[in-house]
């Protein structure tokens, strides 16, 4: 899905480059998660992806389409949704369905296909019967529901969340996700999450840590979250559960560094607990 | 005051005034300031308030939003009518000391005061009705012929809707920004000249680099829905005249040619 080869990044009339020599494949239908401290360069990295920046040196492909080629940008932003974090900064229309039909709009789709795409996009979403509300009547886990089925409906390859649940308080957040996730396992999605919730991260096959603009580390969660110390030194915080693994580890009892949630890490404790 | 700017503002609903096309709902409010800008008697300002009154009726909003969004400009209308009041010559009609007051500045005073009114009215019942989009979609159509003089409809129509999107946003942006600064002790409402000066500037200040970031924010967000400027869109509703469009609009070039018909007499 994407494909980036050595790319370096300097904003204009800046010096010192914000992305640093960047490799990476991403295959279709993969779920994966960014993180890194403030400032690594997680959000110049995501507008990347739908060519809203382009590369100083290097290249990236997406779907095999070198962003740098003014012919295929617009292909691109249809095939790479991106989301951000507050939904107020994203809506454009009055209400919901209005809001839902402008990228249908933008890319010349004929009113009763309009119609039809967003009506499938607003029902994936779980938000159906808001159609008719106007925007600024929604709560914010509605309102970014309605950026995701405004997304939706372009039907895209792949979706980037720039820290797009960073606004939503824990229930509605967790709720976000599973809609989010299941229109990913449903369509076949690449989504390529930036987050600073751990627990987000977990939910992903891959992590990916940057840090100054490189790629620190990148492997499974389970794997990545292991690496206690190397975490700490980037001034990310690991997960409650790999960190209590690590803190028992230090301590001298025989677990593994890996764990794989609430049920796998009581088992091991258990075990522990009744091999003494 | 600010958070009282129901200018811009829509309010969903279905009623005849809200189904009127696009286009012709633009038409009209342009008629209507014309109109306004026109008259000069009694008689022309009493059909353009008819006028007004029917469009309201039609749109099933409650006059009390009206005048609800009249009260953030009252201070700015009294003032501008009463300088003009002051300011137009004639024979003096009452004295008080060196101020004296004619009857044709009272006359014009009174005009000002009523045209603003009727105009803040007219374009609150445009935007009550008409969602941003749908004033997007309609003013990029009715733009079109800008094509000739090589400047995208779509880019203006654009730039006009947000702009419009912004102004309850930025009312309720200031509302909380002039809280918060009145938490830690600014003279806004209260104090001499420079300390209310300062805590303009101090309100301003933010709201701007707010504002600024807001339509960055926007803009981007529009290019990543595969907004483009100057390419043709299409809409969730085809736009097409039906009857109710045909009547509205000839009702409104009746009154505004009676309007331009009257005869201007003080
Ligand atoms: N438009 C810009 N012009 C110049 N420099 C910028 C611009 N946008 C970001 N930067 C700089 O680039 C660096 C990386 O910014 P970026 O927003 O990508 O970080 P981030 O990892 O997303 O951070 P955060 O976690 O705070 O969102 C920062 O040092 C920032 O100051
Ligand atoms: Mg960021």
């Amino acid at each position: 899905m994407f494909t980036i080869d050595e790319l370096v990044f300097t904003y204009p009339d800046e010096n010192v480059p914000v992305l640093n020599g960047i490799s990476l494949h991403i295959s279709p239908g993969s779920v994966v998660a960014l993180i890194g401290p403030n400032a690594s360069g997680k959000s110049t990295l995501a507008r990347h992806l739908n060519a809203l920046l382009l590369p100083s040196s290097g290249r990236v492909l997406i779907e095999g389409m070198d962003s740098r080629d003014p012919q295929y940008t617009n292909l691109i932003r249809q095939r790479v949704g991106l989301i951000f974090q507050n939904p107020d900064d994203q809506m454009i229309g009055s209400n919901v369905e209005e809001e839902v039909a402008f990228g249908l709009g933008n890319i010349g789709v004929a009113p009763e296909e309009i119609r039809k795409r967003s009506d499938e996009a607003l029902r994936m979403a779980g938000i159906y019967d808001l159609r008719t509300q106007s925007a600024h009547t929604l709560s914010g886990g509605e309102k970014q529901r309605v950026v995701l089925a405004e997304v939706l409906a372009l039907r895209p390859q792949g979706i980037v969340l720039d820290e797009a649940t960073a606004m939503l308080d824990p229930v509605i957040r967790q709720e976000w996700l599973q809609v989010l996730l299941s229109a990913g396992r449903k369509y076949n999605l690449t989504i390529f999450m930036i987050t600073h919730h751990m627990d987000e991260a977990l939910l992903a096959d891959r992590v990916l840590v940057l840090d100054k603009g490189r790629i620190v580390l990148d492997g499974s969660a389970a794997e990545i979250f292991s690496k206690v110390d190397k975490l700490r030194e980037y001034g990310l915080e690991p997960p409650p559960l790999q960190a209590l693994m690590y803190t028992l580890a230090e301590a001298g009892c025989p677990v593994p560094a890996e764990v794989y949630g609430v049920k796998n890490c009581a088992e091991i404790i258990s075990r522990m607990l009744a091999g003494e | 005051m600010l958070q009282d700017i129901t200018m811009g503002l829509y309010i969903p609903g279905d009623s005849i005034a809200h189904r009127l096309d696009p286009r012709v709902k633009i038409i009209l409010a342009v008629c209507y300031v014309i109109a306004l800008i026109c008259a000069s008697d009694i008689l022309s300002y009493g059909l353009a308030a008819l006028t007004l009154a029917g469009a309201v009726t039609a749109a099933k909003i409650k006059p009390s939003m009206l005048l609800r969004g009249m009260r953030g400009f009252i201070v700015m209308i009294a003032f501008t009518a009463v300088l003009c009041a002051f300011m137009t010559p004639g024979a003096s009609w009452v004295q008080w000391g060196w101020l004296s007051l004619s009857k044709e500045g009272i006359y014009k005073g009174a005009q000002v005061l009523l045209s603003f009114i009727l105009f803040i009215a007219g374009t609150s019942w445009l935007t009550f009705t008409t969602s941003p989009l749908q004033l997007m979609e309609g003013m990029s159509k009715l733009l079109y012929p800008l094509r000739y003089i090589k400047v995208s409809p779509q880019e203006v129509a654009l730039i006009m809707s947000i702009s419009m999107r912004f102004v309850p946003i930025m009312a309720e942006e200031s509302y909380r920004i002039l809280n918060a600064q009145k938490a830690r002790g600014a003279y806004i409402d209260s104090g001499n000249i420079t300390q209310r000066v300062q805590a303009m500037v101090s309100l301003l200040a933010p709201l701007f680099i707010r504002a600024w970031q807001r339509s960055e924010t926007l803009s981007t967000a529009m290019l990543c829905r595969c907004y483009q400027s100057g390419a043709e869109r299409t809409g969730l509703r085809k736009m097409f005249m039906k009857r109710a469009d045909y009547t509205a609009l000839a009702l409104m070039s009746a009154v505004l040619l009676i309007i331009i018909a009257l005869p201007d007499y003080y």
